[in-house]
C-alpha cells in the first residue's frame, strides 16, 4: 500500500436534528479517533470535512460538521464516506504491529519455494489471538495464526509475506494421513 | 441456569486425548476438533485448536484468560468483515 493511499474511517449515515448536526458510523478501533487522524474528506478528495463530535449513543457519533446550517445539509451528505490519507496513521513502533490496512491485499509466497499462493484477505481476531484470512489461488480461503511460525516475514513495502503453510497443521495428518474424529 | 458444580465442566472425552497426545509432541500442531460445546479446561492453556464453524477451522490459540469459556465462542459461525480504518494487529510469538 502506498502512502498515498486513502483509508476509510466511517461513513455518515444520516441528519440529527435541525440544526445541521450529522450521525456518523465509525470504523475506528476507538469510535471517538475518527477525528484524531487530520481533516477528513471524501473519496475523491473533493470535499473535506472538519468535524466536531459532540457524542455518541449506540456506535453512532452524533458531530457537528463546519459549514453545515440546517438539516437539509446534513441530510445531503447521508451515504458520505470519510477518508483520510495512509500517511496521517501514526508510526508503529512495535516492529511486530501492523495496521490492518497494510497487510490486506499483501501477496502470499510460501516458505519453501517462493512460490505465490494467494493473497491476504482480511485479519480478524475472535478473542484467541489474530487469524490471518488467506485467499488461496483457487478461489478457497484458509485461516491461519498471525503468529511467528505461520508467518515468519513480512514485507509490507515488497508488497508480499511469507508463510510456512497456508494449512494447518493438524495433529492427525502429521501422524497418520487421516482424521480419526468421533467429531 | 448455571451447571451444578458437582458434575464439573464439560468436555468431549476424545479431546481430552487428543490435548495429551499434542502435548506430548513438540511439534506445532492444531488440534482439529467439531465440539464447540466443550469447556476451555486449564490443561488447554498453550495449545492451538482448530474450532470448526460449519464452515472451516478456525485457529484458536488458548491462554489462561479463555479459561472457563467454551470453544465455540471464539469461532463465530457469522463473520462480519468490517472496515480496517486504523486497526492494528500483533504477530504472536
Amino acid at each position: 500500500m502506498s502512502e498515498n493511499e486513502k483509508i476509510c474511517l466511517g461513513i455518515i449515515v444520516g441528519a440529527q436534528g435541525i440544526k445541521g448536526e450529522v450521525r456518523i458510523k465509525s470504523f475506528t478501533s476507538e469510535i471517538e479517533d475518527i477525528d484524531q487522524y487530520g481533516t477528513l474528506e471524501s473519496k475523491d478528495g473533493s470535499k473535506k470535512f472538519d468535524i466536531k463530535i459532540l457524542g455518541s449513543s449506540k456506535g453512532i457519533l452524533r458531530a457537528t460538521i463546519r459549514g453545515l446550517k440546517d438539516r437539509n445539509d446534513a441530510e445531503a451528505l447521508a451515504g458520505t464516506e470519510l477518508y483520510v490519507s495512509k500517511a496521517n496513521l501514526p508510526a508503529l513502533e512495535d516492529e511486530d504491529e501492523f495496521y490492518h490496512s497494510d497487510l490486506i491485499g499483501l501477496d502470499v509466497k510460501l516458505g519453501a519455494d517462493g512460490s505465490i499462493v494467494g493473497e491476504v484477505a482480511g485479519i480478524y481476531d475472535f478473542g484467541a489471538g489474530d487469524v490471518l484470512e488467506i485467499k488461496l489461488t483457487n478461489g478457497k480461503s484458509e485461516m491461519i495464526p498471525f503468529t511467528l511460525s505461520y508467518v515468519p516475514e513480512i514485507k509490507v513495502k515488497e508488497g508480499y509475506i511469507i508463510v510456512e503453510t497456508v494449512l494447518l497443521n493438524f495433529v492427525e495428518d502429521f501422524e497418520t494421513g487421516e482424521d480419526k474424529d468421533e467429531g | 441456569m448455571t451447571r451444578s458444580v458437582w458434575k464439573g465442566p464439560f468436555v468431549d472425552g476424545y479431546l481430552l486425548k487428543k490435548a495429551d497426545k499434542s502435548k506430548a509432541s513438540s511439534r506445532n500442531e492444531v488440534i482439529k476438533m467439531w465440539s464447540r460445546r466443550s469447556t476451555v479446561l486449564p490443561m488447554f492453556v498453550g495449545l492451538t485448536f482448530g474450532v470448526h464453524n460449519g464452515h472451516k477451522f478456525i485457529p484458536v490459540l488458548v491462554s489462561e484468560d479463555m479459561v472457563g469459556h467454551k470453544f465455540g465462542e471464539f469461532a463465530p459461525t457469522r463473520t462480519y468483515y468490517g472496515h480496517a480504518a486504523d486497526k492494528k494487529a500483533k504477530r504472536g510469538k
